[in-house]
């Protein structure tokens, strides 16, 4: 995957989610239009419907301001090659971006940020990147109803993200475990990791890729 | 206009305000939130025409649309997503959907789709 494959996807994503947030609005504006055509002459508006249908408007017009922040801070990742990001701030971004694929999959997606995490100087787009696809090679394969745990440890505790697949309670237990070396995507995963001198390290048993910025990866 | 529709979109809000504007307009709709949802409430009761979300959850509306087309091929299926692309719509016309509109759309223009599509259905008796 290269960068302007990458920046598609998540803006394909996104704007298709921000489309839905129009339609709900549209439809919103369009209900409380019906009401007053048709409504019988002087007789009063259904009160607790119009409340309810300007209570979805205003609620679709903040997750609209919402999807279109996220995007927003996603293009300006693209502003500098280099720059410090801190690694909560990264992994709650690269999670928001990735939310929209799991939940098609099913999958949810936790993350355990801490007061203060470590920071790194790294290209931002491509770290984001490099989360995004950590996070898809885990979703492949994983049953639905699963959750997906972003961890970061505190800033002392070491410089690493940690991502673990938590099977849900439907998951087939005895289904095979699927083996991340053997996932094509695993190479494109090491491939950026490679670029951005990252290593990425992964578990079977539980499912896990843990991402290692240059430093303490494991907290000794 | 008296007919009967099934609107299915795992976007909740939109199903369930756009189903209230078209029952203000004499449309019974029943909706359905997936896939899976649908094929389920289509064992019970049958429509004239299913209105059909392209990207959901679990089962995706190709998936659906096939199912409708082979258990139910006297339904009319009109396809409604939000998506930019028109790769998947001209896809879902090959596969047998009536026709193929993008979110948001005018309600006008969605009732006339649902006309034809009941005209095509009654047609086809």
């Amino acid at each position: 995957m290269e960068k302007t494959e990458f920046m598609g996807k998540i803006t394909a994503g996104v704007t298709h989610e921000i489309k839905n947030v129009l339609a709900i609005i549209k439809e919103s504006a369009g209900l409380l239009e019906d009401l007053l055509f048709f409504g019988k002459d002087n007789a009063p508006l259904p009160r607790e419907k119009v409340q309810r249908t300007l209570g979805r408007i205003a609620e679709q017009v903040q997750r609209g301001v919402d999807l279109s922040t996220k995007l927003n801070a996603f293009a300006h990742s693209s502003d500098e090659i280099s720059a410090s990001v801190e690694i909560n701030q990264a992994v709650s971004q690269a999670a928001q971006l990735c939310k929209r694929f799991a939940r098609l999959k099913e999958i949810t997606l936790l993350v355990k940020p801490v007061e203060k995490s470590a920071s790194v100087t790294t290209d931002p787009l491509l770290l984001q990147m490099l989360l995004f696809q950590c996070m898809d090679l885990l979703m492949h394969g994983t049953d639905p109803g699963s959750t997906i745990e972003l961890r970061v440890p505190d800033s002392s505790e070491g410089k690493y993200v940690e991502i673990t697949v938590i099977p849900g309670e439907s998951s087939n237990k005895a289904a095979e475990t699927p083996q991340l070396a053997a996932n094509p995507l695993l190479t494109a995963v090491h491939r950026t990791a490679s670029a951005l001198e990252i290593q990425v390290e992964t578990e079977d048993s539980p499912l896990k890729v843990r991402v290692c910025f240059p430093g303490r990866c494991h907290g000794n | 206009m008296n007919c009967k529709v099934l609107l299915v979109d795992d976007e909740k809000e939109f199903a369930s305000t756009l189903a209230e504007r078209l029952d203000l307009r004499g449309i019974s709709v029943d909706v359905a939130n997936s896939g899976e949802d649908a094929l389920r409430s289509l064992s019970n009761s049958v429509p004239e025409v299913v209105i059909l979300d392209l990207m959901m959850p679990g089962m995706n509306g190709l998936a659906v649309l096939e199912r409708i087309k082979q258990d139910f091929p006297r339904i009319q299926v009109i396809l409604l997503t939000g998506m930019g692309s028109v790769s998947e719509g001209v896809e879902g016309l090959r596969l047998g959907a009536f026709d193929y509109l993008m979110k948001p759309v005018h309600i006008e223009d969605l009732i006339a789709r649902i006309k034809d599509a009941v005209s095509k259905s009654e047609r086809e008796v």
